[in-house]
């Protein structure tokens, strides 16, 4: 992309950088381009973080990201302003991740032995046993990855979204397109579940 | 498993989505509620839990996006230097102006009142020369390849002969000037040649004695006037 990107000068970097959604979307609509990847830059950690909380690995968060900005690149001209642009994202994230599920059959591969980033990992590992720190940390992280990856996807989407992205219930709302109350349904039951994986992984380890 | 009916209440106060008369509400039930105390508290314990899973860094997302003609069109225009531009700006005015005349039907011919312009076999304007030139009633004339071709022939002939014309005075004034310079020339070797007879004829005379020298000296005087007059009269001729 880098060759295609027209340089901006710095008012023009300014100008993006303080122009609203709207803006930015009326803009690439009209032909430029590089508008949309202010968009991007500024919404890339919040899908990033809910990809990667959704598929476990960094390399299918990576991904997953990168088809949602496309997906959505190509789709924009059917983005309506009525909706916030954040809940079209995530909903267009959100299906990304659910086709990646799909295609791994629930994508429950590897996590007894590698971390988010795809390295080989073992709880008992001897050569992390000599820092109880660091130990810990990433049991504690393994053992929360491991339970989340294990819900079912319905119920891992809300969790994620009110745990990391802290979002309202009725913005979750507005992004699965479903009602408040079932929302918070999901979320109690999803709740339910975590509880009893960690303390199950706890025991085992 | 709460049974209690309080699912989404409990949800909400967790989070704090609650509004002050489910607050109270609430917590008024949890205090008689043991099963919602305790997940109440577990669910805390979750949440806990969940936040130890922090995002350690965010890649930098790459999305290449296809460039729109607009981008293409934009970054080709300041490639271009400005006299290219220009040019090719006036050769696309001229190249549209000639397919609008084209699917026009339109006809241009230059008569001797000037430029006519036909639009669809209808004559719409005529644009007169601007030398000032005696009007007369014209008609838009059209020629067959014969009469083109014969226009040409004519046209190439007379171009031949001015070309002829041009050459043969060109020659003639070429002549002029080499026979001048040949008389030129023609005159001074004359001179020289005369210079050396007298010069000779000098060292001859000095050899003679006074007598004989004066008496030489008259006979070649006189030799020379009845050459001269000679002369004279051939050119008088």
């Amino acid at each position: 992309m880098a060759e295609s990107v027209r340089q901006f000068t710095n008012m023009e970097v300014s100008d993006a950088a303080e122009a609203s959604d709207n803006q930015l979307i009326a803009r690439t609509l009209a032909g430029e381009t590089e508008a949309f990847s202010i968009l991007v830059r500024r919404w890339e950690r919040p899908i990033y973080s809910l990809t990667l909380r959704m598929l476990g690995r960094d390399e299918d968060a990576r991904d997953a990201c990168q088809e949602a900005f496309l997906a959505a690149f190509r789709n924009l001209a059917k983005f309506r302003g009525d909706a916030k642009f954040s809940s079209w994202m995530y909903r267009i994230a959100l299906n990304a991740c659910h086709t990646r599920l799909r295609n791994n059959n629930g994508i429950s591969y590897s996590l007894d032995q590698e971390d988010e980033h795809g390295r080989r990992l073992d709880l008992a590992d001897s050569k992390l046993e000599s820092l109880p720190d660091q130990l810990h940390r990433n049991e504690q992280t393994q053992i929360v990855r491991r339970a989340l990856q294990a819900l079912p996807p319905e119920m891992r989407q809300v969790i994620v979204m009110k745990e990391y992205e802290e979002m309202t219930f009725a913005e979750i709302a507005e992004v699965l397109g479903i009602p408040t109350s079932t929302v918070k349904s999901r979320l109690y039951t999803g709740l339910q579940q975590m509880r009893l994986r960690l303390n199950h992984l706890r025991e085992a380890v | 498993m709460n049974n209690c009916g309080k699912k989404e209440l409990l949800v909400s106060y967790l989070y704090n989505e609650a509004s002050l008369t489910e607050r109270g509400e609430f917590e008024q039930h949890l205090s008689n509620c043991a099963a919602c105390h305790d997940e109440f508290q577990a669910f805390q314990g979750v949440r806990e839990e969940l936040s130890t899973w922090q995002m350690p860094f965010v890649p930098h997302i790459e999305v290449v996006t296809p460039r729109s003609a607009v981008d293409a069109l934009r970054d080709f225009i300041r490639l271009v230097p400005g006299w290219l531009k220009l040019t090719s700006g006036l050769a696309t005015a001229a190249a549209v102006g000639l397919v609008v005349l084209a699917l026009t039907g339109a006809r241009i011919s230059v008569g001797s009142s000037g430029f006519e312009a036909q639009f669809g076999g209808k004559e719409i304007t005529q644009v007169k020369s601007a030398a000032p030139t005696v009007v007369t009633p014209t008609t838009v004339q059209s020629f067959s390849r014969a009469e083109a071709e014969q226009m040409m022939q004519a046209a190439v002939t007379q171009a031949q002969a001015r070309a002829q014309l041009q050459t043969q005075a060109q020659l003639a004034s070429l002549e002029t000037r080499l026979n001048a310079a040949y008389q030129a020339q023609l005159q001074t070797a004359t001179a020289r040649m005369r210079q050396e007879q007298q010069r000779k004829l000098q060292i001859e005379l000095a050899k003679f004695d006074n007598g004989t020298r004066q008496t030489v000296t008259e006979w070649l005087l006189t030799t020379t006037e009845n050459s001269q007059e000679a002369t004279n009269n051939e050119k008088n001729n």
